[in-house]
């Protein structure tokens, strides 16, 4: 990157140090268990709607959309959509219900609505597994934009955010992360709004170019980049570069035509320089699976687009209600309908900061398509400021960016810590310590360590794979757990136990497979690739026909749980009064 | 869907606590109108269903003795939860289904509609997609979320004034309470 490495180090510095400061200030607050796992239960729905906002808005939303839409165009908007409807899927189905169920976890949700111990392990399981599926790209995110800014070897990043999570979690747990979530909401979207406006009028300046519509990318004005890393490139049409370096081993000095359905290697150190309207050749990276903006948007992934349009939009509508770290926020609403109230701003936060990532990818596609050619089309947010505006405006509005971006990593590896060192602690290590809080500090440790390893061995997984994993696994397991089990008084234990075990079996098998690269092409592919339309439908089919075959493990108390989850606040409050005062109010 | 009938043995009628007579206090809060007016159909349908009462009796039970009904599982309590399920089912699937063709629609609309797809939005520089999906989405998402929202606490506070003994609906222009009695008064399906 162009942009010089010691404004964007400082604003890295001083988001991780007004974090901890203001998770400090949790520190003095809490001091009992309750106020660890969920702040007593006393948030307002206006700082709880701003902390899951923080919360939700990881590094695929800073980053990855502007990013994916780059690399894909405007299919790859359904991305922001699914993630905000996601929140009005889980506003109409789950928020009261499951705050009125009185619940930390998943696990204890699974416990308290069916009474089965082995489903509540079953749910743990699944909950640490998402978890880390989740963090895995957090941590990786982090990395990469590090890199991206000031050079630094990616295990930094990495190292850099789960050390200020754990130290924060361990100091104050929900209560601090609460105020830090709600201020990193308004953290990142200052600092994803405030450039745009200045990047707009950059554009309105130039004369308003445009960049062609939807389908091929087009240079709009001729872009030159030196390669840093060696990159495998392919053209959707014929196109001709100017390359002074080395093409498929041998070196090169002059124009080189590219022909579509070949892939060329361009080595690390060649410098590449494309005329004003030539298609840009795309690295093979963003175009199939396994890059870090991983889209179904080369010749042989662009099979099928609908249906994957569609099973993405289900595991993303479905899916945000079975995250972890999304359900556990909304135990600290006082009641029901403050948890419904909670959800429906959400739903307007996260409209507000979802329309300007677009913004940042319809002016890369003008002023960054070099980007597309490298495969680094996750630094466009990064990249842009630099680029576009004079340098010291450019490197504070850069800075600006980067902190935005690590208050994104922050705040959702906080959450997630939370949410999996809460299920680790009350399930696995619950007789191993002496109170709970130190279990809970316990779990924290632990729930950042494994996906923090996971990412100095630095595996090959991109950011958007495991993300999408995270939500097609949850989607095709705990929706129907929390849809059948909030409206179904008849699911029964053996149905939830054969229904969570289809759908996290098929669902992660599918992503696994994709995710190794043994796709097949063709419509086999598309539904391994994105196997959310016929995982979920599944699951909850053999959660309902089993449950139908066993109305033995229906729990008992099913109707009186059921009770619990709808019937307002305000009704057990009036049967609270003393029969005294009935008359006298009658 | 409603679920069909649940497999726990109904309670004996007896065990339930007696309903308390109307008071004369209770009478006046709802007294503007006859009671047979103000009254809300479920309440007669649960009469019905309860078997000791003549149906169109006004009901009005004291404050938290309803409730108790709930937590006791009785079947009176088990009629009270199940129109409430009943109520806010309807709602969540009419909510869910507005969201589902709003957004459903979109994708097979712009595939199998190239020209709408590669109409240029004029001096924006990009193409109608990326203004619906990129903008005018949002705004249609939180309306549907106000909308709900505002659906099922209505649902609640008439469940909660059901059972406290106000008259339903108190709190809405009368045209709407109008509808909505005209819409519960007809007889639902399967039940006597």
């Amino acid at each position: 990157m162009t942009a010089p490495a010691w404004p964007a180090a400082l604003a890295v510095a001083m988001v991780c140090a007004a974090t901890l400061a203001v998770g400090a200030l949790g520190l003095r607050l809490s001091r009992t268990t309750s106020d660890f796992y969920v702040a007593s239960r006393v948030v307002s729905p206006r700082w709880n709607a701003s902390a899951i906002g923080g919360e939700y808005l990881s590094a695929a939303s800073f980053l990855g959309v502007a990013g994916l839409v780059l690399a894909a165009g405007a299919d790859m908007l359904w991305y922001p959509i699914g993630y905000t409807a996601g929140y009005v899927v889980l506003l109409i189905l789950v928020a009261a219900p499951l705050r009125r169920s009185g619940a930390f976890t998943l696990p204890d949700f699974a416990e308290i609505r069916m009474g089965s111990a082995r489903l509540r392990r079953v749910a743990s399981v699944l909950v640490v597994g998402i978890g880390w599926l989740y963090l895995l790209p957090q941590f990786q995110g982090a990395g990469l934009a590090l890199r991206a800014a000031t050079g630094a070897p990616v295990w930094l990043g990495a190292v850099i955010v789960a050390g200020v999570v754990v130290l924060n979690v361990l100091a104050g747990g929900m209560r601090s992360i609460t105020i830090v979530q709600a201020f990193q909401y308004w953290l990142k979207l200052t600092a994803i709004a405030v450039p745009v406006f200045f990047l707009l009028a950059v554009w309105w300046h130039d004369g308003a170019p445009a960049a062609p519509a939807d389908g091929r990318p087009v240079t709009v004005r001729p872009v030159t980049v030196r390669l840093v890393d060696t990159v495998r490139v392919r053209a959707d049409a014929p196109t001709t570069v100017t390359l002074h370096g080395v093409l498929d081993g041998r070196p090169v000095d002059g124009a080189v035509r590219l022909d579509p359905a070949e892939v060329a290697v361009f080595s690390a150190g060649s410098t590449v320089t494309l005329a004003a309207g030539e298609p840009v050749p795309r690295a093979e990276a963003i175009l199939g699976r396994g890059g870090s903006g991983a889209a179904p948007a080369g010749p042989a992934h662009r099979d099928h687009a609908l249906y994957r349009t569609y099973s993405l939009l289900i595991a993303l509508l479905l899916g945000t209600m079975g995250l972890p770290h999304v359900i556990v926020r909304f135990y600290t609403n006082p009641d029901g309908g403050g948890a419904r109230r909670t959800a429906a701003a959400v739903v307007g936060l996260l409209g507000v900061f979802y329309l300007f990532p677009p913004v940042y990818a319809a002016l890369g596609r003008v002023y960054a398509s070099d980007l597309l050619l490298t495969g680094r089309t996750d630094t466009v947010v990064l990249a842009l400021p630099s680029r576009m505006l004079p340098s010291g405006a450019g490197e504070a509005l850069a800075a600006l960016v980067m902190g935005g971006a690590f208050a994104a990593f922050l705040s959702t590896s906080s959450g997630l810590t939370v949410s999996v060192a809460g299920v680790l602690s009350q399930d696995l290590l619950r007789h191993r310590t002496r109170t709970g809080v130190a279990g809970f500090r316990a779990g924290a440790v632990l729930a950042v360590v494994v996906p923090a390893g996971g990412t100095l061995l630095a595996t090959r997984v991109g950011l958007a794979d495991t993300v999408g994993l995270a939500f097609a696994v949850a989607a095709s397991t705990f929706c129907p757990l929390l849809v059948l089990g909030i409206w179904w008084r008849r699911l029964s234990v053996a149905g939830a136990l054969a229904g969570l075990a289809v759908g996290g079996l098929t669902a992660t098998t599918a992503a696994v497979v994709t995710m190794l690269g043994w796709v097949p092409a063709g419509l086999a592919g598309a539904l391994l690739a994105q196997p959310a339309a016929w995982t979920v439908p599944l699951s909850f089919a053999v959660m309902l026909l089993v449950s139908l075959r066993t109305p033995a493990t229906v729990p008992a108390g099913a109707g009186r749980v059921l009770t619990r989850l709808h019937v307002p606040e305000a009704v057990r409050a009036a049967r609270a009064t003393p029969p005294a005062d009935v008359p006298a109010e009658a | 869907m409603p679920p069909a009938a649940p497999a726990d043995p109904p309670p004996d009628g007896a065990a339930r606590p007696d309903r308390p007579t109307p008071s004369s206090g209770a009478t006046a809060v709802g007294g503007a109108a006859p009671s047979g007016r103000t009254a809300a159909p479920r309440r007669v349908r649960v009469t019905a269903m309860s078997g000791q009462r003549r149906p169109g009796t006004p009901v009005r039970p004291a404050r938290g003795v309803a409730s108790r009904d709930l937590d006791e599982q009785t079947v009176l309590g088990d009629v009270y939860l199940r129109g409430l399920l009943r109520d806010q089912r309807r709602l969540a699937i009419g909510v869910l289904v507005a969201l589902g063709l709003a957004l459903g629609l979109l994708p097979a609309l712009f595939a199998f509609a190239p020209d709408l797809a590669a109409t240029r939005v004029p001096r924006l520089g990009v193409s109608l997609p990326w203004l619906v999906l990129g903008v005018a989405v949002y705004p249609a998402l939180v309306l549907l979320a106000r909308a709900y929202v505002r659906g099922a606490e209505r649902t609640e506070r008439d469940f909660t004034d059901l059972l406290s003994g106000r008259p339903v609906g108190r709190d809405r222009p009368r045209r709407l309470r109008r509808a909505r009695r005209r819409r519960a008064g007809e007889p639902p399906a399967g039940r006597p």
